[in-house]
């Protein structure tokens, strides 16, 4: 299993990315929105962590800021000691056939004019990997997704979408990576063919000891994949805890509504139900709330002046579940 | 049950709507045959490119032909009103007084360059004959009633101004206008987040109470169904594979796709098993397999799945199973009801 006494292979603390909103001929940014602001976490060698949360929370931004496909607009990004913001291009490059991405639509970063084997073999080629058996190495990569040999001659738009997101792994794995952001995998694909996907990817994971950031909305996948499970809102963690840990014992009143409004595939009792409706929407990122960014739209029945003043910590078990809320559950050590 | 005994307010009965296209004749809905009750919410639910959404287009008269037809033989009856041949003129007033819509995206389907409240208040004056005045004092009772914030300020603002949850609202307000008898709902949540899609789930069986109206839902997401069905079809590859109540259907599912769909899910008991998936993938509309239209992908596949299957009724409540193997599994279920 993981072992949380080893040294974290990625170590995320502070960070932030904030996206300038530019107005006027000089296109000066008059306000900035904070997508991602101040986010800290772990994730050891082989395991998976589930970063959850609404559309507009920083889920995807964060991700893209780790691997730096956006440059973070501050904070620090260890990747197995490495100080991946510090990394020059050629240090960057050597980066990412250590930590690659998978996005949420194959189809739209697949290459429409490349058949799948002049794909893979350029992305070997630009990192110098394969040899002269680049075409052999291609066919290996597709087995290992699940697809066939005779594959390797066809286009992006002949497969379905299913085959497609097999084709984004497959093309993330060609470096040999430890370690795969992936941007909602599977949300694009019907249930049973997103079954599929991810019992690929729990394979890989498995044969490969490759770790995961499984980013996504659908809580109980997230719940299925992860080994741990993160909770964002308005550019924060809110709660981040062993994954059973959160589901059966979420501390964060948000977490709490979360979970409770996903619809249970069970018709079983659920006129007993209980649910959480929060009201409203979600604020703006331009201008969060003070204090704690939940507290417009929280239903805690001990909510007061604090929440509206003093940004919550992420406080709890030290190294395991944490929260931010001023008003966790009694017997919750908070630290302060 | 007082629904039960009384004639069915929609009847479905052997619609077939092909596509006819270059690559050839895409059978999208190939026979199939249902009924809403008075004040019920039906769930049809399948994956992408079962028929679901075709089927719904097709009761609205809202599919461009060609390149759809909708074949000899099908009926599609509105209080024992047959709608495929009633004409344009009497579909438009149908839509709107007798029948509502809501879809998926409500950005595409609000007119951007128009206020929210005109875009109500023209319903009201058309199937109402309000004038402008009463039409704009009802449009904020109705966006009140649906849960928008600040009514007074909405009717005057832009779609685009509103949120995904505010817009859907805005949709569900249009749809009610004229009280409508049966609401058609086309993945009405998908496009939210699951906070917001609880809001709109919500309102809408709030809304279903109060004024009776039956819900046809169309969704790919089982969740939805489980959460706010009273029955449920089951569509693959253009047919229906499966009927019954919410229960039966998740309870003790008769057909394997329908097996297979609720295993493809994690677990609620046992987050961490492994999902079982269905091998495969759908098959293409213009060229279905003979026979059982599953057959490739189902485990239980044997001699005799290669004949066409006949939707088997289990019980006499509306149950049923496109699947010549399924009744003899049902036996002590179908006894005992």
């Amino acid at each position: 299993m993981i072992d949380r006494h080893a040294r974290p292979l990625l170590s995320v603390r502070g960070l932030e990315k904030h996206f300038p909103l530019r107005q006027g001929m000089l296109r000066r940014a008059v306000q900035h929105v904070k997508a991602v602001d101040g986010v800290d976490f772990d994730i050891w060698p082989g395991e998976t962590l589930g970063l959850v949360g609404e559309s507009g929370c920083g889920k995807s931004t964060t991700g893209r800021a780790v691997l730096r496909l956006l440059e973070p607009t501050a904070g620090d990004v260890r990747y197995d000691e490495m100080d991946v913001r510090a990394l020059d291009r050629e240090q960057l490059r050597a980066f990412r056939r250590r930590a690659q991405f998978v996005f949420q639509d194959p189809f739209g970063s697949l290459n429409p004019r490349l058949s799948v084997g002049a794909m893979l073999e350029e992305v070997l080629e630009v990192h110098g990997l394969g040899g002269t058996n680049r075409r052999d190495r291609a066919v290996e990569l597709l087995e290992l997704v699940g697809l066939r040999p005779e594959h390797i001659d066809r286009y992006p738009h002949e497969f379905s979408g299913g085959q497609r997101q097999r084709l984004g792994v497959a093309r993330a794995l060609s470096v040999e990576p430890d370690f795969l952001v992936l941007d909602e995998p599977v949300s694009a694909l019907d249930v049973s063919v997103q079954a599929q996907v991810v019992n690929l990817l729990e394979d890989l994971q498995a044969e490969l000891g490759l770790t995961y950031l499984f980013i996504a909305h659908d809580l109980a996948l997230v719940e299925h994949v992860s080994d741990r499970v993160a909770v964002m809102y308005l550019g924060r963690i809110v709660e981040i805890a062993e994954a059973a840990s959160l589901y059966r014992e979420p501390r964060h009143p948000y977490t709490r509504a979360l979970l409770s409004a996903v619809p249970r595939p069970n018709p079983v009792g659920r006129e007993q139900r209980e649910r959480i409706v929060l009201e409203g929407d979600v604020p703006s990122a331009v201008d969060p709330p003070t204090g704690c960014p939940f507290h417009p739209r929280c239903p805690h029945p001990a909510k007061n002046d604090v929440c509206q003043t003093d940004r919550p910590l992420l406080e709890g078990d030290p190294g395991g579940h944490l929260a931010a809320c001023h008003h966790q559950p009694s017997g919750v050590e908070t630290s302060t | 049950m007082s629904a039960e005994s009384a004639p069915p307010l929609l009847a479905v009965r052997d619609l077939r709507t092909w596509f006819f296209t270059d690559q050839g004749v895409a059978k999208a809905v190939d026979g199939i045959s249902f009924d809403v009750r008075e004040g019920e919410t039906l769930g049809i639910v399948g994956e992408s490119g079962c028929g679901k959404t075709v089927t719904s287009l097709s009761i609205l008269g809202l599919l461009p032909q060609p390149p759809a037809r909708i074949m000899e033989g099908s009926s599609i009856r509105l209080r024992g009103e047959e709608l495929i041949s009633c004409g344009e003129r009497r579909m438009r007033s149908l839509r709107g007084n007798d029948i509502s819509m809501i879809f998926q995206e409500p950005m595409s389907s609000l007119n951007p360059v128009y206020k929210v409240g005109d875009q109500i208040s023209e319903a009201l004056r058309l199937h109402r004959g309000m004038d402008r005045k009463t039409a704009r004092a009802e449009v904020v009772r109705l966006l009140d009633e649906v849960g928008l914030s600040e009514p007074e300020r909405r009717v005057d603002e832009y779609p685009h101004q509103l949120s995904g949850g505010m817009r859907q609202r805005v949709m569900i307000a249009m749809a009610l206008s004229c009280e409508p008898g049966l609401l058609i709902a086309d993945e009405p949540t998908t496009a939210l987040d699951v906070t917001i899609q609880a809001q709109i789930l919500e309102l809408l069986a709030a809304l279903r109470e109060k004024f009776g109206m039956a819900v046809l839902l169309i969704t790919h997401d089982l969740g939805v169904v489980a959460e706010v069905c009273d029955r449920v079809v089951v569509m693959y590859a253009g047919q229906i594979v499966e009927t019954g109540s919410v229960y039966e259907i998740f309870t003790e599912p008769a057909h394997p796709y329908t097996r297979g769909l609720l295993d493809s899910l994690p677990s609620v008991e046992d987050p961490g098993k492994r999902l079982d998936s269905i091998p495969g993938t759908v098959p293409n509309p213009i060229d279905w397999p003979d026979g059982c239209r599953f057959r490739a992908r189902c485990p239980l596949a044997t001699d005799g799945c290669e004949r066409p299957q006949e939707l088997i009724e289990l019980s006499a409540e509306g149950r049923g199973a496109r699947c010549w193997r399924a009744p003899s599994r049902l036996e002590p279920a179908g006894a005992a009801s």
